[in-house]
C-alpha cells in the first residue's frame, strides 16, 4: 500500500532512539545507512571516504541522541541532515589537504555530481519533505495524505473531510508552496 | 491575461485536469506560471516519489562494525543489521520501499557487499493513471500540460475570474540559499538566503527554528574550510535580517554558520555551532 511507504518509519522509533534504546540504533542503520552511504559516495567519489562518512554519520547521530528532540525534528530527516554536513565536513577537508585554495573552493561551492546522483538525491529529498509534511498540522496533513496517496481531488477531499471546497484549495496551496520552498532551500535552485 | 490563479496552479500540479481554454493558452504563453507549475510539480513528484528501482550500495560490515566498537555497543548487537537480514523475515524489501534487499549472494559478507548495487524493491510503481501525463513530462511541461488538457476533454469554467497572481516581479533578487542543518549536539533547523535590495545592497536573511540554548545565536559567513569568519550579528528571534558587509565576496565565505555564543564577552566564534549550511548560488 503507498501509503505506508510514507508512514514506515515509526515516530516512537525517534522517541525509542532519543530514549537511548541501542536497537533503533541498528535499525536505523539498516533502514538509512545504504542512503547515507550512496549519497556520500556519489558526492566524494571513493570509497575509503564514503565509509568514513557513514561511520561518523551514526556515530555523530548516538552520540547526540540526548539533545535529538523527536517532536521537532524526524530521525531520517535528522540523519540526512546529519550526513549533508558529514559529507561537506570531508570536502572541506580535502580541501584543506590539498593546499589548493582555489581548486578547492571550486570543489565545495560546485561538486560535481556523479551520474545517476539524482535519484538519490530525490529519495534523501523525500525524507525531508515527509518531515515538512509532518509539520503541516491538521487538517493540511490529512489533506494532502488524501491527494498524495489516495490520489483523491480536491472535490472529494472536500466531501471526505467536511470541508468548504475554497478551504480545501487554499490548504492545498500553501502546503504545497511550503513543499516546494523546503526543496529551494535544501538545493539552492528551484 | 492576468497570471493563472495559484490555487489552480497547485491543482494541476496535482494532476487534477482543471481549467478554461483561456487558460490553457496562458499556461502555454507565460514562462512565470509554467515555471511555478513546473516547480509544484516536482514537490509532488519528490512527495509521491516511488523509490522502486532507485539503487543504492550498501556500506561494507566494517563500517557497522567501527560504529558499533565506537560507541560501545551491546554484543548483541554486534553483527550487521544490513546482512543479518537476509534471513529470517521473508518479506521486508516488499514492506518496506526503503530498505535495502540484502545483496544477491547470503555469504556475501564484508568489503564485497558494498560493491554490489542493489535495487531497493520491486513492485508496481507510481500514482494513478490520471496523473500520469503531468508528472513524466517535467521538461516539456507546458506542452504536456496542453495535450493533457485536450486529451481529458474535461475541460471545464472555474467560475471564478483568475486573480492577479502572487508571483509577480519581485522587490528583491535571491542570489543565493542554502537550509540550515542541525549539528550532531543540536535539533534546530531553517533556511538562509541571500536578497540583493533594489539600492544594490544584500542582506542574509535567516529562518531557525528555535532551541534551547545556554548563550544567544550569532550569526556568521564563513570560509569552505571555516577557517576564516565573519560575524554579521545576533538572530534573537526565529528569523532575522543581516547585511552583509559590501567587502565580503560569498565565492569566499560560501557558509552559513550559526552559533551558540556563551555571555562571556569574547568576539571570537564559540567554536559551538548550532547549525550549518552552505550558500548555494542562484543561476
Amino acid at each position: 500500500m503507498e501509503a505506508a511507504e510514507t508512514h514506515d518509519w515509526d515516530p516512537g522509533l525517534d522517541r525509542a532512539f532519543a530514549g537511548g534504546d541501542e536497537r533503533v540504533l541498528a535499525q536505523a542503520y539498516q533502514r538509512f545507512g545504504p542512503l547515507v552511504y550512496t549519497l556520500a559516495l556519489r558526492t566524494l567519489g571513493e570509497r575509503a571516504a564514503a565509509d568514513d562518512v557513514t561511520q561518523e554519520v551514526f556515530i555523530r547521530a548516538w552520540k547526540s541522541r540526548t539533545s535529538y528532540r523527536p517532536d521537532a525534528a524526524r530521525l531520517p530527516a535528522w540523519l540526512i541532515g546529519i550526513a549533508r554536513n558529514a559529507i561537506s565536513d570531508a570536502l572541506s577537508a580535502r580541501s584543506r589537504q590539498r593546499h589548493i585554495e582555489q581548486a578547492a573552493l571550486h570543489l565545495v561551492a560546485d561538486p560535481v555530481p556523479a551520474p545517476h546522483a539524482g535519484d538519490v538525491e530525490e529519495v534523501a529529498d523525500r525524507l525531508t519533505l515527509e518531515e515538512e509534511l509532518e509539520h503541516l498540522g491538521e487538517p493540511q496533513q490529512e489533506i494532502m495524505r488524501l491527494a498524495f496517496y489516495e490520489d483523491l481531488t480536491h472535490d472529494q477531499i472536500s466531501s471526505r473531510l467536511n470541508l468548504p471546497l475554497g478551504t480545501v484549495k487554499s490548504h492545498i496551496r500553501r502546503s504545497l508552496t511550503r513543499l516546494r520552498t523546503r526543496l529551494e532551500v535544501e538545493h539552492g535552485t528551484p | 491575461m492576468e497570471h493563472l490563479d495559484p490555487e489552480l496552479l497547485s491543482l494541476l500540479a496535482l494532476g487534477e485536469r482543471l481549467g478554461t481554454d483561456a487558460e490553457a493558452d496562458h499556461l502555454l504563453s507565460c514562462p512565470t506560471c509554467s515555471e511555478t507549475l513546473r516547480s509544484l510539480q516536482h514537490a509532488v513528484h519528490i512527495a509521491t516519489l516511488d523509490p522502486t528501482g532507485i539503487e543504492l550500495e550498501v556500506p561494507g560490515s566494517h563500517n557497522w562494525t567501527a560504529i558499533h566498537h565506537a560507541l560501545g555497543l551491546s554484543p548483541s548487537l554486534a553483527a550487521d543489521p544490513l546482512t543479518q537480514q537476509a534471513g529470517g523475515d521473508p518479506s521486508p524489501a516488499e514492506k518496506q520501499p526503503l530498505r535495502t534487499a540484502t545483496p544477491g549472494t547470503p555469504s556475501t559478507h564484508g568489503n564485497d557487499s558494498g560493491r554490489t548495487p542493489v535495487p531497493l524493491r520491486s513492485g508496481t510503481k507510481g500514482r494513478r493513471a490520471r496523473t500520469g501525463p503531468w508528472i513524466a513530462v517535467a521538461a516539456g511541461i507546458v506542452l504536456g500540460a496542453a495535450a493533457g488538457w485536450a486529451a481529458a476533454g474535461a475541460l471545464r469554467d472555474t467560475g471564478t475570474p483568475a486573480p492577479v497572481s502572487t508571483q509577480s516581479v519581485p522587490a528583491v533578487a535571491i542570489l543565493a540559499q542554502t537550509a540550515l542543518s542541525p549539528l550532531p549536539a543540536h535539533t534546530g533547523s531553517g533556511n538562509a538566503q541571500v536578497e540583493q535590495l533594489p539600492d544594490g545592497s544584500r542582506q542574509l536573511v535567516v529562518r531557525l527554528s528555535n532551541e534551547h540554548i545556554a548563550g544567544f545565536r550569532g550569526v556568521w559567513v564563513g570560509s569552505a574550510d571555516l577557517t576564516k569568519m565573519v560575524s554579521l550579528g545576533v538572530l534573537a528571534n526565529d528569523s532575522g535580517s543581516f547585511a552583509i558587509p559590501a567587502g565580503v565576496d560569498l565565492a569566499q565565505y560560501p557558509i552559513v554558520d550559526i552559533s551558540d555564543q556563551p555571555y562571556n564577552g569574547d568576539p571570537a566564534h564559540s567554536a559551538d555551532s548550532i547549525a550549518r549550511g552552505k550558500l548555494n548560488p542562484k543561476s
